[in-house]
């Protein structure tokens, strides 16, 4: 069955020697020359020769590839277009009858028969075809035998991109570790990393810059490449960043040295799919009802990050007064025990920062103790109640709020009790 | 300018008890706040992401013993519960299998056993697991061998078999799992099994998915090979899985233990525009080859290649090689020698191994044999094999898939059309025939192209299977 190209730089394990890739790519330079304008006439040629091939065998496709096309064309980077070209392409085996049903009539009849001619006869018969159909459609399910379907409609624009996408992971697939330097939506990628086991050592360089270092754990014993995978999966969420400075130190070859590969904003990446405004359900919920019910107040997603004792804090909204400018942090923890939770505010509070709200779920605590909450804990179970933050950030609107609605009651303040 | 590592361990108070754990594959060392002055187990490595003292999985069981040698109070908090299973009916083995696994356990059941194809590896391995009764984790290098395996252990183990790979992620107390699957997940595993067994060891110990050995804590290890690996290979998969505790040849068992064999080499002449086009090609290679070689007498094979890709001189060599291999892997007296080999051998049970899938295609379409290579899905490999056991199909042609692991218990005559992986391979290959039965005296063929390349690897071929065949012919 055909299905779509894919729309982001897609990471692949496998390996391409560095001498077949294009560009600047020795001992401590990796610097890929990437796919741009110029490439367009050759690259629309060559999506029209392989729509021409539609239909018709691959091995044909690669005979004709093998042959030499009739392009214009740089050799490293035609042989990485038609890498990304081959990933495109779907095709289907062309037999009346499933080419195994031949095979097992044919090859178990011709263990019984003496005669080459006889065997075929009989199992061709057996089957309702012809001698021939069955020889020809003996392996047409493999690869080279199959049939080449038309390749999604793609511009020659979006198929460089997909070309450099192919490069960066190429390289990326020796990645050891990387090194980043990003403002703006950096959260996705510190979750990331943290979600694919990388340690991570942050920095706060600028205010909204951080600069990031990630490697997995085993890398401190040797140059592994286990964590290619989370590592290059980073990369499809820093092109959502502001700006980054992305470094990667990549294995070259056999021979353990190292080179470094870096990317900046701007470069001709295809970024991956847009980033859901909110991780969960639960924010989205919270940034829509607070919205309704304090109109004088913008929630502002993914802050800047800051520094509390020996925690880096990434709220998870801002609450901007739109008149007077007053802020306040939101945080929705996930699960939590009460040490972690006593060590945090004792954590807030060294760094007097005491405008900050965490919203915890009770149903995700992992302890058997009791927490009194304090004045900034807004305790919930399934929904975070945003009358019970607008409460403690703005207590007048909340009184005023509470009047309007004296039918309904107003949300209780309890003590937090885990699991 | 501040730094913060985001990570699940907390940094540590000085004067905190000692404790070991497991994290993603290795094991960190909690309650050491700074480098001590009295000397640390050698394997343990400051982590200054984590502020602790950090050790690859697999240096547990010395980490565990210095942890033990400590006066003071010290923790090891590495495996979660360590439950013994009676759920085992121990196989009977056979006397050197029986002196395999005594060798093993006198290694402190850290070792590695080398034994041919055929000679009862994985009751072997039963027999270990048997006997330590902990909990096992069983490395295969194949999928085929997966589910083989969960087979052979289902006959002298009652309880639940866990499955890592081929489309299943079921962990038990027993589990077997394919290597490629194991390198991905021992971050997540490394700790759960008290004895890792690792078939086809020989994959192990040239760096590349070593890792799946090293992020595992077992104390406990078996490997299991047919064939010894190089100087090199050997000495990292020593200090993985420890040394060689057992060492037999197919020399050492056939006629016993192991059917008897004969392999004859039928050399066979290239036609007068083979050979022309064959030395053509020959010294288009050699002329980039060996000047290359005059500059770097030590250089490998692939720096070669690494090299010779950047030239057009080079790439044109390396055709030209290609095309040399490719002559001479079924040449036209080769396709009569088949022809007539299974012409003479039609009631036996043949194999034929070729050097590459397009080869094996065209000897099944031309004499109308099953194929069996990767392209070939599970489903249709094992009706293949099940048929070729019932006597339904005589004969099957394969490149690589039958190479390793695969049971296929009558097959009596093998054809070795052509091979690119030289003598461990071959003596793969000869295993296929060797499984015992009564009054059986298997037979090997070697085609080998007169005046080729093929002539010193046969010979190479021959030296590995150590000297139990009759001589060549």
């Amino acid at each position: 069955m055909d299905t779509p190209p894919r729309r982001h730089a897609e990471i692949h394990g496998e390996h391409v020697s560095l001498a077949r890739m294009p560009g600047e790519l020795s001992i401590q330079t990796l610097r890929p020359a990437f796919f741009s304008e110029r490439d367009v006439p050759w690259l629309r040629a060559l999506l029209d020769e392989r729509e021409r091939f539609a239909g018709r065998k691959r091995a044909e496709w690669k005979q004709r590839v093998s042959d030499g096309l009739p392009l214009e064309a740089p050799p490293k980077k035609l042989e990485t277009a038609l890498r990304v070209l081959e990933r495109m392409s779907r095709d289907h085996a062309r037999s009346a009858i499933r080419p195994r049903e031949i095979r097992a009539a044919l090859f178990h009849e011709a263990a019984r028969t003496e005669s080459k001619t006889e065997a075929l006869q009989t199992a061709a018969s057996k089957l309702g075809i012809d001698e021939q159909t069955a020889m020809e459609c003996l392996f047409a399910d493999l690869s080279d035998e199959r049939v080449l379907t038309a390749i999604a409609p793609t511009s020659p624009e979006q198929f460089f991109l997909l070309c450099n996408g192919e490069l960066i992971a190429r390289l990326l697939a020796r990645a050891l570790r990387v090194r980043i330097r990003a403002r703006g939506q950096v959260r996705a990628v510190v979750r990331q990393a943290k979600l694919m086991g990388l340690l991570c050592m942050i920095n706060i360089t600028a205010k909204d810059e951080l600069s990031l270092e990630m490697s997995g754990p085993y890398a401190l014993f040797r140059h592994t490449r286990i964590y290619t995978h989370a590592l290059t999966s980073l990369l499809p969420r820093l092109a959502w960043c502001h700006s980054f400075r992305f470094e990667a130190e990549c294995v070259l070859g056999r021979s353990e040295r190292i080179g470094r590969l870096v990317l900046r904003s701007g470069d001709p990446i295809l970024p991956a799919r847009e980033l859901a405004p909110c991780d969960s359900k639960l924010e989205e919920r919270f940034l829509k009802t607070f919205g309704k019910i304090a109109p004088e107040w913008e929630v502002v997603r993914e802050p800047a990050a800051f520094n509390a004792g020996d925690d880096l804090i990434f709220p998870d909204f801002e609450l901007r007064h739109r008149a007077t400018g007053e802020r306040w942090l939101l945080e929705i923890m996930g699960y939590w025990t009460t040490e972690y939770i006593q060590r945090k505010l004792t954590a807030l509070r060294a760094a007097k920062i005491d405008r900050l709200i965490l919203c915890i779920d009770e149903a995700r605590g992992c302890t058997d103790d009791a927490l009194d909450v304090c004045d900034f804990v807004v305790p919930f179970r399934r929904q975070v109640d945003p009358r019970a933050v607008l409460a403690i950030i703005d207590p007048h609107s909340h009184a005023t709020l509470q009047a309007a609605t004296s039918k309904r009651s107003s949300p209780k303040r309890s003590t937090l009790a885990g699991r | 300018m501040s730094s913060y590592a985001i990570s699940v361990i907390a940094a540590d108070k000085p004067g905190t008890m000692l404790r070991l754990t497991f994290d993603a594959g290795t094991l960190v060392l909690h309650g050491l706040a700074a480098p001590p002055a009295d000397a640390l187990a050698p394997a343990l490595v400051w982590d200054p992401r984590i502020a602790k003292y950090r050790a690859p999985a697999y240096r547990y069981r010395d980490l565990a013993q210095w942890l033990r040698g400590r006066n003071e109070d010290a923790a090891n908090d590495v495996f979660q519960a360590r439950a013994r299973t009676d759920q085992w009916q121990p196989p009977d083995l056979r006397p050197y299998q029986h002196a395999a696994l005594l060798a093993w356990q006198m290694a402190k059941r850290c070792g590695l056993v080398v034994l041919p194809t055929g000679s009862g590896k994985t009751r072997l391995a039963c027999a270990a697991m048997a006997a330590v009764r902990c909990s096992a984790l069983c490395l295969v290098a194949t999928r085929v061998l997966l589910h083989q395996w969960r087979d052979e252990i289902a006959r002298h183990y009652h309880g639940p078999i866990g499955c890592l790979g081929d489309g299943e992620q079921r962990i038990e107390h027993i589990t077997v799992a394919t290597m490629e699957g194991a390198y991905r997940r021992m971050a997540k595993l490394g700790n759960r099994f008290g004895l890792l067994i690792v078939d086809e060891a020989h994959h192990f110990g040239g760096g590349i998915r070593d890792e799946a050995l090293e992020m595992c804590a077992a104390p406990l290890r078996l490997g299991l090979t047919a064939t010894t690996p190089g100087t090199a290979p050997l000495a990292r998969l020593v200090d993985l899985l420890g040394p060689v505790v057992c060492s037999l040849s197919i020399a050492d068992l056939a006629g016993e233990w192991l059917a008897d064999f004969d392999t004859i080499e039928l050399s066979l002449s290239l036609t007068p525009s083979e050979r022309q086009q064959y030395q053509l090609a020959t010294k288009c290679f050699r002329e980039a080859f060996d000047s290359f070689r005059a500059i770097n007498p030590r250089a490998a094979w692939r720096d070669f290649v690494a090299l010779a890709a950047r030239s057009e001189a080079g790439k044109a060599a390396l055709a030209a090689f290609r095309f040399s291999r490719r002559l001479t892997s079924y040449h036209d007296a080769k396709r009569r020698a088949v022809a007539a080999l299974l012409a003479r051998h039609r009631c036996n049970r043949v194999l034929i191994f070729t050097a590459d899938n397009a080869t094996a295609y065209t000897i099944a379409r031309e004499h109308l044999v099953m194929p069996i290579t990767c392209d070939v899905d599970r489903a249709e490999r094992d009706q293949a094999l099940a048929a070729f056991r019932a006597g339904e199909l005589r004969t099957l042609v394969s490149a690589r898939v039958l190479n390793e692991g695969l049971d296929v218990p009558d097959a009596d005559v093998a054809i070795v059309v052509g091979g690119v992986s030289g003598a461990r391979e071959h003596v793969q290959r000869v295993g296929r025939l060797l499984r015992p039965a009564p009054g059986k005296r298997a037979l090997v063929y070697e085609l080998v192209a007169a005046g080729t390349h093929e002539v010193a690897k046969a010979a190479e071929r021959r030296r590995a299977l150590g000297h139990a065949a009759t001589p060549p012919r």
